[in-house]
């Protein structure tokens, strides 16, 4: 047992260290007498492992003790006063054990439960106390660690007071720094970044909206944040599938579809017959799904309702024009009074009733107002008394929520059905000739989780201007027929309410006729109406793979469908040909390869062109119920103006259009017949040629009866040419329109939707040749900017808050691509992958870096790639500052192959902060993020005269030292000649931020070294290349054949670093790793104020030199002379301007220069392999269960996620890495 | 612009033996002989075998005789990959020699033996690819290997097939200590583990990387995976990497006698691997609904 007298504690305590984030959920904060106590030290690193000594534990029960004597009334009581008095001074050194731990606590516990104060104690308590009872899983002898003291000692009996009785427990508050006497902060908004203006008590009470924005408590999709905003308890699962306004939307319907829970989204509102007025907010392009007003005729001073969002004529007392200064454009909303007089009977007499009913498509967009109230642009000047005042549109953004009247759409059927009492669900037709029906049915066919909108066309007279035409019925109970009461209809019938004045603004009873069609004559019986819901083109806008009422609802809000022409030249389903991704303009005439430029662009043929070619292709989804009408009756017609987009027909239903980015799509065509990427795309208006003149209206081009007959209206539709025209579905009988509606469309270049910076000619001295490496006489290119210069505003049809979430903050990913890109191919390649990621649902801004990677091939060495890792470290500061203002931790980094290194060093080098850095086949050494590895890794890295030993145990020959990998490893900071080696060149990447390595076990290009540490023979590409840079191949083509075959081998980048060093030059390179691995560097050109370095870097040496077995000698760099050159000459540490030095870029040059060329790594490269302490992704295992993936020969490495193929094959193969980083974007999983 | 080429001569033929140069390949003649898992030849199985980055000539395609032969010839300029496939029998393929190197012109062998996995009894299986944080530490936690998620309040899961059990201590990148260790609750379930190539590396290996039937002994109870790393060393863990799968057999049942009445069995891809910032559970996995079948052929990959 425990003994120390009082009197010596405040010598003997030992501070506790704060809380690991280890343990606990979200809001399990330390009980805040811990620090006001001073037992933790919040400053410390935590430490939950470590051992707990005695001293520590009995100032924790001291003061646990005065907690008690403070809160319980009696105190801490007589047990443990004699505990504590108990006390001695010896031992605090000592551990704790269990045993003793326990006996230390359980007096506290036993005290806390007889004064009943249960809530002070921790959670989840397996009895009593914070231990099992039964001793078999005892052990009491074994040492007990921090962690378990502050576990045993986490009660908190804070928790069971309020003193200011406002539901927070006052031991929150004091966690949480509020005031317990205060009972107002409760209700104050909670500073928690992740609050989302919650309050306090709603973070209290729904721990889970701090555990990420979209963590659902309940499991049930539905973010507790969204809840706890809507006063709903975020802890009770039983919500989502309630549906508390009875609306027959769940909760979970109701947040997907963002409405509210507690407001009746049905069909209609029936408006009390005392006096009000309304107001709407009538969206232009709304056209059929416009709400239609109904009025009693013995309403006075009611007047005009809306027609398809078009102008309203009447001006007395019923409309406001509101004027867009921006474009001159007026609009007008409609607003109407309704004052039925006192005592009238609105139903009475044979009269066509109409109830001032107000059919309201979407709730949120409207408002009720009582009399006298509106004053809509708030100026002061009331909007209603029968005037009409001019309102700039410009910021007038109504969209007001609140209801002040709301009836059920129980009621509004119930008197809906009460309008026409004389057929109760039915009517009668009993003349064959053309019918008045005055009274129509009520059995209503509510299509589920639809708006219904009806109108009702009205007999055709002289003076009203409504066609009459007619629609069949569907016969119900025909007594004539019995027999063919679930026969398929022979008529159906179709009416919708709709304006009941005439031209000269005279009421009119509507009068219903139908006429028989000439050939299906009206036959006597008994005739049910149904209703249809209102057409719509919909698209997927939040690209999640299905067409939702979420989908719906963007629509409705008038959001156009942006997307970019599509005019590439994707042939397949798996290519490794940059340009055949180029945007048109984007590339210098030229430059791109005869065989890809003499196809034409993808939009203008005839066909979908293959796999690679549906990332070019969105969704649309024509609702209308086609399959309710008889066939013939009636045409369908798609139109743009511009002849913007083409169509093509698929068999897919809008709720899994997702299927066209993830795997092969059959049962496309008109026929239903052929696989969707070699569908045919039409011209909406039939085959328009491209250069049409103005809009193509006209009765020719249909969509396909039967396809709409037999498909779930699905079109995938492809842009091809600029409009902000809207796409235009219209229903035609014979040459009349019969309803139309629009969906609004955005069709821009691709390059118009992301951001790019353009770096690549920011500093173009480093890439000077290299005199020793030449061997022919190759005119030196310098490096072009090309024709995408940088563009960093906002990209004009992509605005940054056009998707995604409001609230939340904004994401940013910035696109890094790899090594040999020019500038003719950088923005195809960028394009390709923004694409990508806009198809996979990312709403993140896309900034496309352009970086001059291809100097090794401009000096015409695109073996030796090292002049391009150059160019990384030294574009990294360029980026880095020409991106400033997008850095933080809601960026993303997506780097490709050496992209790598450049990212790496903004990070390492530089200081840049990212929330999440993506490695995509990294071309980096393994060791610059794990440091030096196991000796037998290093070995196959080593060339073979530096090894010695039994094969398979090898070790090196010589002293480490004397490689030129550890050079750097006997200088120790700031000695800039410390950072020259790769061993944790980059080891400050993975602390900090989430990195991901996304890499392939089966890599071709970044294949990890041999077994047995040979030299890999890149054979026939090193081969033709060699001949090609001889001058022994004939042409051009066959000069980027060579080099395609070259960066198309596999393990190149082991190559190169293995063969670092060598004096000699390409024609001259025997298969043999150089033997001094990195010394015979040989450089005379490092960049330096005036005076560049006359003579060799390194000693010259022959190959096969045996000098460097006496490693004091193996180069003169080691000796005090001449290292001077080398220290002056390079950069300080992290490699980040500095004071007055205005040369410090070229010393970062010169260290790069030395890194990339010299120094050879001893570790395979990360793209083929994981990493130790990131988040590994074998994209290699996607490929392999995915079971869907390019065929490819035996010749070009099939079945393997090779080094470009996060782009090469079509996205549909590749599709989950997209998936995954705009997850991991989103914040949906870590 | 490109760089100007001083055309000398055109080359006669870019025929691989007419390439200029010190390289000099070997052709040689590759003999494939495929075999069942029970050793009988196999004779009409369809053979593709291409040496990477020699072009159309570079493919050879036929079918083995009935003595399950077939050979070819071709210049060595890349590696040699082998693709072998008839129906009723599982998918092989792979690299069978990893290309030329400074010491290596051919491969060091023309004689190739392949098996071909006869397609048995495939059985509906329940896939899962699980990749899940250990949600509490220093703690018995359950996994249902069948719901493919922790037990109750962890997850979703009902019955604890395999108790898992984590520790970490972590002093930072360097120097950090992961402890995974598995046991399974019956004495007689357990893992088996088989070492062969699967299609996670690059050698050749059969779609189905182990047994069509489970075997019956040989499965032990309790697994131990460390990681760990100290200052200035290397990273030290015990899993094999690719090319270890695990035969699972949970859920036990035996009669009086001691019999095995009933299990469900199941295999897992690759080995555990405790990379990673934290220590996650990551498991490729089958698992056989059927306590009476002992099949490890999945009907659907």
């Amino acid at each position: 047992m425990l003994g120390v007298r009082c009197s010596v504690f405040p010598l003997l305590r030992s501070w506790i260290l704060a809380t690991s984030l280890l343990l606990s959920a979200s809001a399990s904060d330390s009980p805040h007498w811990w620090t006001a106590r001073s037992v933790l030290d919040t400053n410390a690193v935590p430490n939950d492992y470590a051992a707990v000594n005695q001293g520590q534990a009995k100032w924790m029960a001291a003061q646990a003790a005065g907690e008690l004597d403070r809160l319980l009334p009696g105190g801490a009581g007589q047990a443990v006063s004699n505990l504590l008095a108990g006390f001695t001074a010896s031992g605090n050194d000592l551990p704790l054990n269990l045993g003793q731990l326990k006996a230390l606590a359980a007096p506290f516990y036993d005290r806390i439960h007889a004064e009943g104060f249960i809530d002070a104690l921790p959670e989840d308590l397996p009895g009593p106390y914070p231990w099992t009872e039964a001793p078999s899983d005892d052990n009491d002898f074994a040492i007990a660690n921090i962690g378990q003291l502050k576990r045993v000692f986490g009660f908190d009996l804070d928790m069971c007071f309020d003193t200011d009785n406002d539901g927070l427990p006052d031991g929150i508050e004091l966690r949480w720094g509020l005031d317990i006497a205060n009972p107002a902060d409760a209700a104050a908004p909670s500073t928690h970044p992740w609050a989302h203006g919650l309050t306090n008590l709603q973070v209290f009470r729904y721990p889970g909206v701090l555990v990420a924005p979209a963590h659902s408590t309940a499991g049930d999709g539905i973010p507790d944040r969204w809840k706890a905003s809507l006063g709903l308890d975020a802890n009770d699962p039983s919500l989502a599938a309630g549906d508390a306004d009875g609306d027959g939307y769940t909760l979970k319907v109701e947040y997907d579809r963002q409405s509210h829970p507690g407001i009746d989204d049905r069909v209609a509102f029936l408006i009390d017959t005392s006096a009000f007025s309304l107001k709407w907010n009538g969206f232009d392009t709304f056209a059929e799904t416009t709400p239609r007003v109904k009025y009693s005729t013995l309403v006075q001073a009611w007047d005009a309702a809306i027609t398809n969002g078009q102008g309203l004529d009447h001006v007395s007392g019923g409309s406001t024009v509101l004027r867009d200064r921006r474009t001159g454009a007026d609009t007008v909303r409609g607003w109407g009074t309704l004052v039925p007089t006192p005592g009238t009977d609105l139903y009475g007499g044979g009269d066509v009733v109409r109830e001032p009913t107000l059919l309201i498509q979407d709730a949120a967009v409207w408002s009720i107002f009582e009399w006298g109230e509106e004053d809509w642009d708030g100026d002061g000047i009331p909007d209603a008394e029968g005037g009409h005042e001019q309102v700039d549109l410009i910021g007038d953004n109504a969209s007001t929520q609140t209801l002040t009247q709301v009836y059920t759409s129980e009621a509004f059927w119930q008197n809906f059905n009460s309008w026409f009492p004389a057929l109760p669900g039915q009517f009668a037709v009993t003349t064959t000739a053309a019918v008045d029906v005055a009274s129509l049915s009520t059995n209503v066919n509510l299509h589920s989780g639809k708006k219904v909108q009806y109108k009702i066309s009205l007999d055709s007279s002289p003076h009203n201007r409504f066609v009459s035409w007619m629609e069949i019925f569907t016969p119900w109970n025909d007594p004539a027929t019995p027999e063919n009461e679930s026969a398929s209809p022979e008529y159906t019938f179709r009416h919708w309410p709709d304006e009941t004045h005439n031209d000269t603004g005279q009421e009119e009873t509507p009068v219903y006729t139908i006429d028989p069609l000439a050939n299906a004559p009206l036959r006597v019986g008994t005739y049910d109406l149904r209703l249809f819901p209102s057409c719509e083109v919909v698209p997927d806008f939040d690209r999640n793979g299905a067409i939702t009422d979420a989908d719906r609802l963007s629509r409705r809000r008038g959001n156009p469908l942006r997307i970019w022409v599509n005019d590439d030249r994707d042939r397949s389903d798996d290519s490794r040909e940059a340009f055949e991704d180029a945007p048109a303009g984007s590339y210098e005439p030229g430059s791109m390869p005869t065989d890809v430029a003499s196809r034409s662009m993808n939009f203008m043929d005839q066909r979908v062109n293959g796999l690679r070619d549906l990332v070019d292709f969105f969704p649309v989804y024509l609702d209308f119920p086609f399959d309710q009408l008889p066939p013939g009756a009636y045409t369908y017609w798609l139109k743009q103006q511009d002849s913007a987009v083409k169509y093509v027909y698929t068999s897919l239903k809008p709720s899994e259009v997702r299927g066209v980015h993830t795997n092969a799509v059959y049962g496309c065509g008109v026929n239903s017949d052929t696989r969707l990427d070699s569908a045919l795309s039409y011209w909406p208006n039939g085959q328009a040629p491209l250069w049409a003149e103005g809009p193509s209206f006209g009765p020719h081009g249909p969509l396909d009866q039967n396809w709409l007959a037999a498909s779930n209206r699905v079109l995938m539709i492809e842009g091809s040419a600029i409009s902000t025209n809207p796409i235009v579905f219209e229903v035609r009988r014979g040459a009349d329109l019969v309803l139309s509606c629009q969906m609004a469309l955005s069709v821009s270049s691709v390059r118009d939707m992301f951001r790019y910076l353009n770096v690549r000619t920011n500093d173009v001295l480093f890439t000077e040749p290299d005199q020793s490496l030449l061997w022919t006489p190759f005119t030196h290119d310098v490096a072009k900017v090309g024709l995408w210069p940088t563009s960093l505003s906002e990209p004009a049809n992509l605005p940054d808050g056009a998707y995604g979430e409001p609230g939340l903050p904004r994401k940013t990913l910035v696109a890094i691509h790899g090594v040999n890109w020019d500038e003719n191919e950088t923005p195809a390649g960028h394009a390709e992958v923004f694409k990508r990621f806009f198809q996979s649902g990312s709403n993140a801004r896309f900034i496309g870096v352009s970086w001059a990677s291809d100097s090794g091939r401009r000096m015409g060495q695109p073996m030796i790639y090292y002049t391009d890792v150059i160019g990384a470290f030294v574009a990294s500061h360029y980026v880095k500052e020409g991106l400033a203002g997008f850095w933080g931790t809601n960026t993303m980094i997506f780097a490709h192959s050496l992209g790598n290194v450049l990212a790496s060093s903004m990070i390492a080098d530089h200081g840049l902060e990212v929330g999440n850095y993506f490695m995509i086949n990294a071309a980096v050494p393994i060791e610059a993020y794990d440091g030096v590895p196991a000796m037998s890794e290093m070995m196959k890295m080593t060339p073979a005269d530096w090894r010695v030993g039994p094969a398979g145990s090898e070790v090196n020959r010589f002293p480490w030292i004397s490689m030129a990998a550890r050079w750097h490893s006997q200088f120790t900071s700031p000695d800039p000649r410390r950072w020259v080696g790769w061993d944790d060149r980059f080891a400050a990447v993975a602390s900090g931020i989430q990195v991901h390595n996304f890499y392939s076990s089966q890599e071709d290009v970044l294949k990890g070294p041999r077994p047995d540490g040979a030299l890999p023979d890149l054979g026939l590409a090193l081969g033709l290349l060699r001949d090609a840079l001889n001058g022994l191949l004939p042409s051009a083509w066959h000069l980027r054949w060579a080099m395609n075959s070259v960066y198309n081998a596999e393990q190149t980048w082991v190559y190169s670093e293995m063969t670092k060093g060598n004096p000699g030059r390409l024609a001259d390179f025997a298969l043999l790793p150089h033997v001094h691995g990195g010394w015979a560097f040989r450089d005379s050109s490092l960049r330096d104020t005036n005076t560049p370095i006359a003579g060799p870097m390194f000693g010259a040496f022959e190959a096969r030199d045996d000098r460097c077995k006496l490693w004091d000698k193996a180069s003169w760099l080691y000796a005090p002379d001449g290292s001077a050159d080398v220290q002056a000459r390079l950069s300080h540490y992290p490699l980040t301007p500095a004071g007055t030095d205005t040369n410090w870029l070229n010393r970062i040059k010169n260290h790069a220069k030395l890194l990339a060329e010299a120094i050879p790594s001893l570790s395979g490269p990360v793209g083929g392999s994981p990493l130790d302490k990131v988040k590994n992704v074998n994209m290699h295992s996607a490929c392999r269960d995915a079971a869907f993936w390019p065929a490819r020969d035996e010749v070009d490495k099939p079945n393997r996620w090779l080094h470009g193929d996060y782009k090469n094959p079509a996205y549909a193969y590749v599709y989950r890495l997209y998936d995954q980083c705009t997850r991991i974007i989103e914040g949906a999983s870590p | 612009m490109r760089s100007e080429l001083r055309v000398a001569r055109v080359i006669l033929s870019l025929a691989l033996c007419g390439v200029a140069g010190a390289a000099e390949w070997r052709t040689a003649k590759i003999g494939v002989r495929v075999v069942d898992d029970a050793g009988q030849p196999v004779g009409g199985a369809a053979i593709g075998m291409g040496v990477t980055g020699s072009g159309p000539k570079g493919i050879a395609r036929g079918f083995t005789d009935t003595n399950g032969l077939f050979a070819a010839r071709s210049t060595m300029v890349g590696s040699l990959y082998l693709r072998a496939e008839k129906s009723g029998y599982y998918l092989t393929s792979g690299e069978l020699w990893d290309g030329p190197s400074s010491t290596e012109r051919a491969p060091p062998t023309n004689q190739y033996t392949v098996v071909l996995k006869r397609i048995l009894n495939p059985v509906p299986m329940k896939s899962w690819r699980v990749d899940k944080a250990l949600p509490r530490f220093d703690q018995d936690l359950g996994f249902d290997l069948e719901a493919g998620d922790w037990v109750v309040p962890h997850g979703a899961g009902q019955v604890s097939d395999v108790i898992v059990r984590a520790s970490y201590r972590d002093n930072g990148a360097r120097d950090y200590e992961k402890k995974l260790t598995l046991f399974f609750p019956s004495a007689l379930d357990g893992l088996l583990a088989l070492d062969g190539p699967d299609k996670t590396s690059l050698a050749v290996a059969s779609d189905l990387p182990v047994p069509q039937i489970a075997p019956l002994a040989g499965y032990t109870n309790g697994w131990l995976y460390t990681r760990s790393r100290r200052p200035g060393e290397p990273p030290m863990a015990n899993m094999k990497e690719p090319g270890r799968q695990y035969v699972f057999r949970v859920r036990t049942r035996t009669n009086e006698t001691g019999n095995i009445v009933a299990a469900n069995y199941g295999w897992i891809l690759g080995d555990f691997d405790l990379r990673g910032p934290a220590i996650d559970l990551m498991m490729r996995y089958y698992f056989n609904p059927d306590p009476h079948s002992r099949s490890l052929e999945p009907s659907k990959f």
